[in-house]
């Protein structure tokens, strides 16, 4: 049985006094250590894929499984708790809080779940390759440290997935690359599967498996 | 036009929580200052209801020299020789007190001082058929009492003040006590003075309270064609200088010291709130501004606001107007109620509107200014980053408070009995109380940083919540302002509180230890209340078993303005009590009919040891040589202090109101007491000890405070607002942030947690540094306090309150924090960060 897996997932939105189908009875299983790409058109229901995936959202229908555990079975205070131990996000914008260095943004999910951060957090962190700036703040910082900062956050805690939302789409294409590198390397490092939405088709392409997403479904 | 407005409306309904926020923050500020307008018109409409009751037509009033009795009979013959004048009517005016019988109604309002007494204060008024053309209705048949000029028999009642007192009441006179059995009842009366008022004949009226051949006021009626302002004139020439003429509707001048003193006080206090307002509205207006023009939403909303507060201004104009009304009633007899006229609602709405408007052009003029290349490059990101914490600037504010703390012990040296120092004391305790908040403000972000910074490694969601308050200095800093302001008049009223008391009961123990005081009045602001000791009683006291000696004093009060209004004390016994700040206090002296003034009356009209003071009297005006100025209290120090013997010569004999016994050798204080007690002299007699009295002089003058707790309230309202509506906005604001929380695993009871741990932190720096700042805004009113009152109490700090009201604000913010942070925790996750 996958790591994650999504048995007919639906989603639906209310727009205005019209009804959008975001995702239509998706199926979708990704093993550890997988790295899986999902392409596909702006709101295509990329972003709401993800969000259900890590438990931030619930399907309309459908099941969601994360290492064998129904999410839609969990609480809220459950699935946040599953995600801090078990789960990355890594967004578009970088979303550091300013007034933290470096190295207290990356032990954020420690710091929640009550644990000791100090070797973790500086291994993480030199791992991202900021070592130099982890007593910096966010400010202080280039996108790309920024958004190396904010994968080293969703890498601390050593989850078995990371969910990924166009990582690199708010940076140049050589920080994007560099930082992708990060990403790729990291994860499979510690052995979690990445789910990573992107439009970037370079991006995509040194994923595993590319995903499409149209129309509320995957193909 | 009709679209704009529509347009501007439905934004307004789209965002609720902020139209509401913005409201509220507008009322907030709004509130205090519209409570101070209420107040003063409630005050001036009161004393108008009462005279148009009581004046009718007359648009004009002669008054005397004194309050009592302070006009000569031969005023009367001299106003209606007057070219121009009508009607003369004599009046009687006597504030006194009625007892309730035992079938009265429980409930009724105590006379302060009167421990256990249900006695009520009753204007008794003194008229005959010359008073017809006020009112054309007075029975004047043959034989009426109004006609035959009785001194006997019951006075006519209103019909509430029967209710009130039931059928056995009695009405206390400097004569005794009258019982009101059997009394004719007008209902009409009811609406004088809300029916605390009893008519009597003249005569009656001039027997029962003391005023032989004296009258207290002359009421008016112009003939036909003759200019009032003209008749003013020449009224004025005629009566004499020591006399006034008023207009019927002005107030009487004891009334309007009290109002004169608080008015600027409160004022200042509604300001302070006002700023806040200003702050909070803003932020709300800020946060839209780049989407949209906001003229015409911000002055809507502020419009709601300023109605809203007015409602709140009304409300805390009651318990002002109550204290107000305590002391009014037993100086002049008026009842102070609360009056709503449409100009507050207007003032209250222009104010709204005004800030709201003024909040929203600070905002737009920022954005126009805004250098689009920085914000393009996220330097928002880099001000929240290193936000700057201003310890320069708090420490230039800490100096000048501080500064103000010695401009104000320059200002009250020698009881500031120098005009210049009365207005330096002024400036000096605005300057430190802006200078000691503004320091408050910039201090408080950096507190929050340090605070921060101890916390690190700690819980998570108290850190985030700490990492936010130092992200945002203002809003920081308006939260903290807001905390420490409701902290800092609490802990300033109770140490004033504290120290009255101190001081009451030091003078007391100190100058009548070796006496009783025995009274039918309350110990303190008895004036004018004509419910003296009876003669006969008088004589039986010095004949009492135990009893050495009997001492009197009495009080006047002279002048016809507030402005000119002194204080004039007699007293037999030898103690003069206070400390000299001007030339001597030397006995004989005193004794030779030199006298002691006041540092508020030595200021007001410029006299030092050796000057000479020019006194109103019924029969004219008199000069008395000054020997010292000294820190008396009394009238806020615009008091002269002469022998008993100086003062009957020239304000004529006075009734006792309280004596003074000195017990013979063996016989203790308690044992005499019991004896007096054991007499039965008079029902209303009270005995009390020099430390009951202390207590009860205390207990009334601590309730004048009462006004000022008042404010205190409205400024913990201004807390809550203050913290609810930056947490809430707030929370807008990162609403993608919290999201991010959210998904990398803060759960929402650790979101919940973040945004109380924010307002519990706040609330505590808000405590400390409020107090810290209330000690040197302490300091600095304790310097200044004898310009105002005249007298200066010892320094008390009440650090006990500190811990009540600290405890208490905290769980006022933290209540106001309940509900933002009850939304942060029900954040809609996926939805927030749907931008993504």
């Amino acid at each position: 049985m996958g790591l994650l897996r999504l048995d007919g997932v639906s989603k639906r939105f209310r727009r205005g006094r019209e009804d959008v189908v975001a995702l239509d009875g998706v199926e979708l299983e990704i093993d550890a250590g997988e790295f899986v790409s999902l392409v596909g058109p702006s709101g295509s229901g990329k972003s709401t894929l993800l969000h259900l995936a890590g438990g931030i959202d619930q399907p309309d229908d459908g099941l969601v499984t994360f290492d064998g555990r129904d999410l839609g079975r969990l609480s809220v205070g459950e699935r946040a708790r599953l995600r801090r131990k078990k789960i990355g996000f890594v967004f578009q914008f970088f979303h550091l809080i300013p007034t933290l260095t470096v190295a207290e943004n990356v032990a954020l999910p420690l710091l929640l779940d009550g644990r000791r951060a100090d070797g973790a957090v500086a291994d993480t962190i030199a791992q991202v390759g900021l070592s130099e700036r982890a007593r910096h703040l966010p400010g202080e910082l280039s996108g790309g440290e920024m958004q190396r900062a904010a994968i080293a956050r969703a890498l601390v805690a050593r989850p078995r997935l990371l969910l990924a939302d166009e990582p690199t789409g708010n940076l140049d294409s050589a920080t994007g690359k560099e930082v992708l590198d990060v990403l790729v390397t990291e994860v499979l490092e510690v052995g979690a599967a990445l789910l990573m939405a992107t439009h970037d088709e370079r991006a995509a392409g040194r994923a595993g498996r590319v995903l499409n997403l149209r129309d509320g479904n995957v193909s | 036009m009709r679209l704009f407005l529509l347009l501007n409306l439905r934004r307004l309904v789209r965002q609720p929580v902020r139209t509401v926020l913005g409201a509220v923050a507008a009322a907030a500020g709004v509130a205090l200052v519209v409570s101070v307008a209420v107040t003063t018109t409630s005050v001036s409409r009161s004393f108008a209801d009462f005279a148009s009751h009581v004046a009718g037509p007359a648009p004009l009033r002669v008054v005397g020299a004194t309050s009592r009795g302070g006009l000569d009979e031969s005023v009367l013959s001299t106003v209606e020789r007057t070219p121009g004048v009508g009607a003369a009517v004599p009046m009687v005016q006597a504030v006194t007190l009625a007892d309730p019988g035992p079938g009265a109604p429980g409930g009724t309002r105590t006379v302060t001082g009167q421990t256990g007494s249900s006695v009520q204060p009753v204007l008794a008024v003194g008229i005959d058929c010359r008073a017809q053309p006020l009112v054309p209705s007075l029975p004047c048949g043959a034989g009426s009492a109004l006609a035959t000029g009785t001194t006997t028999g019951p006075p006519t009642l209103s019909a509430a003040l029967l209710r009130r007192l039931g059928p056995d009441g009695v009405l206390l006179t400097d004569d005794g006590r009258l019982p009101l059995r059997g009394a004719p009842v007008v209902s009409r009366l009811d609406a004088v003075v809300g029916g605390q008022v009893v008519v009597m004949p003249l005569a009656q009226s001039q027997a029962l309270f003391g005023r032989s051949h004296r009258l207290d006021v002359v009421y008016v009626v112009p003939s036909a064609g003759t200019h009032v302002e003209t008749l003013k004139q020449r009224l004025s020439a005629a009566v004499g200088p020591w006399n006034g003429v008023l207009r019927s509707t002005d107030p009487p001048p004891a009334a309007t010291v009290v109002l004169g003193g608080l008015v600027p006080l409160f004022g200042l206090m509604g300001l302070f709130a006002l700023a806040i307002g200003a702050v909070l509205v803003y932020d709300v207006i800020a946060i839209s501004l780049e989407e949209r023009r906001l003229d015409l939403e911000a002055g809507l909303m502020g419009l709601a606001g300023g109605l809203l507060g007015t409602v709140g201004g009304v409300a805390l104009a009651g318990p002002v107007t109550a204290g107000l009304s305590d002391f009014t009633r037993r100086t002049v007899g008026i009842a102070v109620t609360v009056h709503v006229t449409p100009a507050p609602f207007a003032v209250g709405a222009a104010l709204g509107v005004g800030l709201a408007v003024a909040a929203a052009w600070f905002s737009a003029r920022r954005a126009l200014r805004m250098d689009v290349a920085a914000e393009l490059s996220n330097r928002g990101l880099r001000d929240e980053t290193a936000p700057r914490v201003r310890w320069r600037r708090g420490a230039l504010c800490l100096g000048l408070g501080l500064a103000g703390v010695a401009l104000s012990w320059v200002a009250g040296f020698h009881g500031g009995m120098y005009t210049w120092q009365s207005h330096l004391g002024s400036v000096a305790l605005l300057g430190t109380s802006t200078a000691f908040a503004l320091a408050v403000a910039l201090a408080a972000p950096g507190v929050a940083l340090w605070v921060l910074r101890l916390w690190r490694g700690r819980n998570a969601s108290v850190g985030l919540g700490l990492a936010n308050l130092v992200r945002n200095p203002g809003r920081t800093s308006v939260m903290a302002v807001a905390v420490g302001s409701a902290v800092a008049i609490a802990f300033v009223v109770a140490s004033f509180d504290l120290s009255i008391h101190d001081a009451i009961t030091s003078a007391i123990t100190r100058t009548r230890n070796q006496s009783l005081r025995v009274s039918t009045t309350p110990p303190n602001n008895a004036l004018d209340i004509d419910a003296r000791i009876p003669p006969a009683v008088l004589t039986s006291l010095r004949h009492l078993p135990g009893v050495a000696g009997l001492e009197s004093g009495a009080v006047v009060g002279s002048g016809h303005t507030s402005s000119g209004l002194i204080g004039v004390e007699g007293q037999d016994d030898q103690n003069l009590p206070f400390d000299v700040v001007s030339g001597t206090k030397d006995l004989s002296a005193f004794d030779r009919g030199q006298v002691l003034v006041g540092v508020g009356l030595a200021r007001r009209l410029h006299l030092r040891a050796g000057s000479q003071l020019a006194l109103d009297t019924p029969t004219g005006t008199v000069r008395v040589p000054v020997q010292g100025v000294w820190l008396n209290g009394d009238f806020a120090g615009g008091v002269v202090n002469m022998p008993m013997s100086m003062l009957t010569a020239l304000y004529g004999p006075q009734p006792a109101g309280e004596v003074a016994l000195r017990p013979g050798p063996g016989v203790t204080l308690d044992q005499l007491a019991r004896e007096v007690t054991a007499a039965k002299l008079d029902p209303d007699l009270q005995v009390q000890t020099p430390t009951e009295l202390a207590s009860s002089v205390s207990t009334d003058v601590r309730s004048q405070l009462a006004p000022f707790w008042a404010l205190q309230r409205g400024l913990l309202l201004v807390a809550f607002v203050a913290v609810l509506s930056t947490l809430l906005l707030v929370g807008a604001q990162r609403r993608r942030e919290l999201g991010l929380l959210a998904a990398v695993g803060m759960r929402p009871s650790e979101l919940f947690r973040m945004v109380m741990s924010e307002a519990a932190v706040v609330a505590v720096i808000g405590v400390a540094l409020g107090a810290l700042g209330a000690i040197g805004q302490y300091e600095a009113s304790h310097e200044v306090i004898p310009i105002f009152i005249g007298y200066k109490d010892p320094f008390r700090l009440a650090g006990g309150t500190v811990v009540v009201y600290g405890v208490l604000v905290t769980l006022v913010v933290l209540i106001a924090a309940a509900l933002p942070a009850w939304r942060t925790s029900r954040l809609e996750v996926a939805a927030s960060l749907r931008y993504e």
